[in-house]
């Protein structure tokens, strides 16, 4: 091989970062196993080697991003990275984007916020520090791992990690084949010269929500270890329900940081998607739900054991869950499994056997510390290994031999688990707070795993293909169609998605709400009945009064659905309830209102999303159209075309669309609002942002209202600039032929010889033909003159005329075809200037966004409460 | 039976049959020849779009119809009426998913569908 030197690239700031990868995956290997050995022996030299190799690892993970940072701000574009994600143009405050536009950056963000818990546990003195980091720095371990990008000799197709370190040569080596080297006859070792800006950042994530909304929402995916390395460390040091004290408050600021990112997830879709919503049932949306529904199930029963010493098998299985599930959105949204079916997954970076192992070590952790016997532990850590071992030597993962371990093991933890803790054979009255808290944590844990198992739709179709042997005789036995499209894999998402989750999810609901109100009425252990029904009294006859009073302001009518108004009921149930108990029960003690003040939030939360979705109001909505196929598969009809200054009325909206500006990369496109029904006025500008990697990008706009908003995004924008003509054709004509040009009618009336009085005197002498073109647009008419004319028997020339209204430009010239004359019109059309749009307005979503506040505000306060208890 | 049993087993009933439901409601994925089998019911194609027969979109005749040609798995082409806007990044679309139904034996219309871009690093790289 030829050895090259290179010139113009900077290898240093790649080679430290890589370095430091490596360095930060030695660590929290061997961190993880010095923690753990401490766990064990507790011998306070294990403890200082642990603490100190942290620190290194903590350095080191700082270090992979300063390097990456370097390499991005000074636009060293000879890094695959850089120039992937950035150029010369990116602003320095969307810099940091780039981290959470690539695959490896994203991970990045994790193990930086991991490393940053992992620190504020190793600060704090604690007996539960050196297992929980050993299970951390484990995580850390695995998370370093995807960075590695490093090849496993004798396994040649596998690449083991994707450094986000690896020169754009090494990536691709075709960079320095390029025709441009040998054209401008550049030598290869001077390749730089022509690399000289990177492809730039999706102006998607060019947008303030996507600079706070990716961290928060991997600094919430980071939190869910905390709960599960407490989880795992109560099994392990044999301290079953003792971990739930610390954990609580980890899992709160879980919840809270978690529903932040989903929350702001849903805004930045709303701000600037052109979906027109702030939800959609996307998987990669829904793979970030599924954790947060079942951590808040499992905050829920957590408070219940601590109380009641009961549930202890669902608080582990839900808190452990949740991380799981964190791993398994990761999988979902980065292994290429999603394929076709979510329209803002990764690709596949080659990483999904990584991240499945992944998966599985965090599914099986649990299960190896429950053993009680060590014997038992080995025998199952061996089984293990071999079934390890079979799935590398096939080279795939053998699905029906991996399912059967995983059952075994959900089978052993189960058993394991009851070795240790018998379960709770008590009666519970009915009269509880706990009973009903652990009926509502239950009906969440329903809500998310009905959207676990419509979302894993591509996922069942890998595993039910893989077990074709067992669905083939199914189908040939019951011929129902639905085994042969599982032994094939071909099942797809419902049709009506929407529909689909709210015949679900919205029965939930209706429970949630009325759990949320009803619940804390109840008294831990007994509740005296006299009390509990006069407090439910006045909260349902508030409510009921209250969602009577909102049904004619939100327009809401029992022909929109019994469901829906019941849903309106239990929404204000669950407000009024936890309203009346922060006075009644608290005596607006604030320091205790946190829960209360997260369900009053959730309350109106709900309130917001049941008016803004049922009574969104597509006002671009479209009747004009002659619904050429079907009427049944056009009934949703939302875009309309709108010609320049031509104002078009929509629901009780005059619009205008009246130009265009252009401002950098943006071109904004300028709707004028005229609302008949409130005599109020107002001018949207959606955007496009023209992309040279892309092209065009639309960006929505929206009016914000108190009580609604109304959202508009352009779907079709015009080709070229103003008042540019385009070439329409030639027309050879007879007198009085007649013809239709841009929508008008062209006749050529006749050809004068003479010049009229408004032919100027410059053209006397000349040989003149003017034509007589009458054009008529709609109702007016008018006569276009074009003039050919011949100077002194030798030099043409043409005079154009136009029509204004018809936007038809008239060349003239006689011709004459096989001794016949004839005449030709040569016409140019100006196009009429449109945008096709959508516009959709959102009843009272700030209902929405209120709640949303309250509730995280509520979350705050409730760890502060939890973290002071903690303290005593 | 303690009540806390009685819920747990209706819950584990409600999910499972919400997991039942899941299949109940879902779609399959077919070929052009398989939707055709079928025109009142909708399916998914996946389809590839014919880029040579081009993409008739005027939205002075009607904003929500374009007409492409789409190849599916096993390399039939149909024609495609898509009863939606055109997405600005349709002509670079490398897979196309198609929610609709067959029309006679060449037509399909599809009144959603699901592009997939080509990620713009493969793309980039020819032309720096």
């Amino acid at each position: 091989m030829e050895t090259i030197t290179f010139n113009g690239e900077h290898l240093i700031p790649g080679n430290l970062g890589h370095l430091f990868v490596v360095l930060s995956f030695i660590t929290a290997l061997f961190g993880a196993f010095t923690f753990a050995l401490h766990t064990k022996s507790n011998n306070p030299t294990h403890k200082l080697i642990a603490k100190t190799t942290f620190y290194v690892h903590f350095v080191s993970v700082m270090g992979i991003i300063a390097s990456l940072f370097y390499i991005i701000y000074n636009h060293y574009f000879e890094y695959q990275y850089a120039w992937q994600h950035s150029s010369l143009e990116l602003p320095t405050h969307y810099m940091i984007s780039c981290f959470w536009e690539g695959q490896e950056g994203s991970f990045l963000l994790w193990l930086f916020w991991e490393a940053v818990l992992g620190l504020a546990i190793v600060l704090k003195p604690s007996q539960w520090q050196s297992p929980v980091i050993a299970v951390i720095l484990l995580s850390q371990a695995v998370l370093s791992s995807m960075l590695l990008g490093i090849e496993i000799p004798f396994i040649t197709d596998y690449k083991f990690g994707s450094s986000p370190f690896i020169l754009l040569r090494e990536a691709d080596p075709s960079v320095l084949q390029l025709p441009v080297l040998t054209m401008q006859g550049i030598a290869k070792a001077d390749y730089m010269q022509v690399v000289l800006n990177g492809t730039g950042l999706n102006p998607l994530l060019q947008n303030y929500w996507m600079v706070i909304h990716p961290p928060t929402l991997f600094f919430g995916f980071a939190t869910t270890i905390i709960p599960f390395a407490y989880a795992v460390a109560g099994l392990w040091t044999r301290q079953y329900k003792a971990w739930m004290k610390p954990a609580l408050p980890w899992a709160l600021i879980s919840v809270m940081v978690l529903g932040a990112g989903i929350i702001m997830g849903g805004v930045w879709a709303y701000e600037s998607l052109s979906f027109g919503g702030y939800w959609a049932w996307d998987p990669v949306e829904n793979a970030s739900l599924i954790p947060w529904v079942v951590l808040i199930a499992g905050v829920h029963v957590m408070l219940i054991n601590r109380i009641t010493g009961s549930s202890l098998i669902l608080s582990y299985l839900l808190i452990l869950g949740t991380f799981i599930l964190v791993l398994y959105a990761t999988f979902l949204t980065r292994s290429g499994v999603l394929g076709d079916t979510s329209v803002h997954s990764f690709t596949d970076l080659g990483l999904s056997r990584q991240l499945l192992v992944f998966l599985m070590m965090f599914v099986l952790l649990p299960v190896i510390v429950s053993f009680k016997y060590d014997r038992a532990r080995w025998m199952y850590l061996a089984t293990m290994f071999v079934l390890f071992i079979i799935n590398v030597i096939v080279g795939k993962f053998i699905v029906w031999l991996n399912l059967l371990f995983i059952i075994g093991s959900a089978v052993a933890f189960i058993q394991n688990f009851n070795m240790h803790l018998p379960l709770n054979k008590k009666e519970e009255s009915t009269y509880s707070r706990e009973f009903w808290m652990f009926v509502g944590s239950l009906v969440l844990l329903l809500s998310a795993i009905q959207v676990f198992s419509t979302t894993s739709i591509p996922v069942f179709n890998k595993i039910t293909s893989a077990l074709g042997f067992l669905f083939e005789p199914l189908y040939n036995l019951t011929n129902a169609e639905v085994f042969k499209n599982m032994a094939e894999g071909n099942v797809a998402q419902p049709i009506e998605i929407i529909r689909h989750y709210n015949t679900w999810q919205l029965p939930i609901a209706v429970i949630i709400a009325f759990l949320t109100g009803l619940t804390q009425f109840f008294a831990y252990k007994k509740t005296s009945k006299k009390a509990l029904g006069r407090n439910l009294l006045i909260i349902t006859g508030a409510s009921l009064v209250l969602s009577f009073a909102l049904m004619p302001l939100f327009k809401l009518t029992f022909s929109d659905g019994f469901l829906l108004i019941l849903f309106l009921f239990a929404s204000t149930f669950a407000v009024t309830g936890n309203a009346w108990f922060i006075y009644k029960a608290l005596r607006f003690k604030w320091k205790l209102s946190g829960a209360s003040l997260a369900h009053i939030g959730f309350g109106l939360m709900m309130i917001g999303i049941l008016v803004s979705s049922a009574k969104k109001q597509v006002i671009s909505e479209n009747r004009l159209y002659s619904y050429g196929e079907n009427f049944s598969d056009a009934e949703n009809r939302e875009n309309i075309l709108l010609y320049k200054d031509k104002p078009f009325k929509m629901a009780h909206y005059v619009v205008t669309y009246k130009g265009d500006t252009t401002i950098g990369p943006n071109t904004f496109y300028e709707v004028h609002y005229f609302d008949t029904a409130r005599n109020q006025e107002f001018s949207l500008y959606p955007n496009a942002q023209y992309n040279e990697n892309q092209g065009l990008m639309p960006n929505p706009d929206t009016r914000h209202y108190l009580t609604r908003d109304i959202y508009t995004h352009v779907s079709l924008v015009p080709k070229s600039g103003e008042g540019e003509w385009e070439e329409d054709g030639k027309h050879a004509m007879s007198i009085g032929d007649t013809m239709v040009i841009n929508k008008s009618l062209v006749i050529l009336e006749g050809v004068d010889r003479t010049l009229g009085d408004t032919i100027s005197k410059q053209l006397a002498g000349h040989d003149l033909h003017i034509a007589r073109v009458k054009v008529i647009t709609g109702d007016s008419s008018v006569i276009a003159r074009p003039v050919f004319g011949v100077k002194d028997g030798q030099s043409y020339y043409n005079i154009f005329s136009i029509a204004e209204l018809a936007r038809i430009r008239f060349d003239y010239a006689p011709k004459e075809v096989d001794g016949v004359l004839t005449h030709e019109l040569e016409t140019d059309i100006q196009p009429q200037r449109y945008i096709v749009m959508k516009a959709i307005a959102f009843p009272y979503i700030n209902l929405l966004w209120t709640g949303t506040i309250i509730m995280l505000l509520g979350f705050f306060m409730a760890i502060r409460r939890r973290l002071k208890e903690n303290r005593k | 039976m303690k009540s806390k049993h009685i819920v747990l087993l209706v819950i584990i009933a409600v999910g499972i049959a919400a997991i039942l439901g899941t299949y109940g409601d879902a779609s399959t994925t077919v070929s052009f020849e398989e939707a055709a089998k079928n025109p009142d019911k909708s399916f998914h194609v996946k389809t590839s779009l014919v880029k040579e027969k081009g993409i008739e979109y005027d939205a002075e005749v009607d904003p929500e119809k374009f007409v492409f040609y789409g190849k599916d798995d096993k390399g039939e082409i149909r024609r495609v009426i898509c009863l939606k806007e055109k997405p600005f990044d349709f002509e670079r679309a490398e897979e196309i998913k198609l929610i609709g139904h067959a029309k006679g034996s060449d037509e399909f219309v599809a009144t959603d569908f699901q592009t997939k871009c080509p990620s713009k690093y493969e793309n980039e790289i020819q032309d720096i």
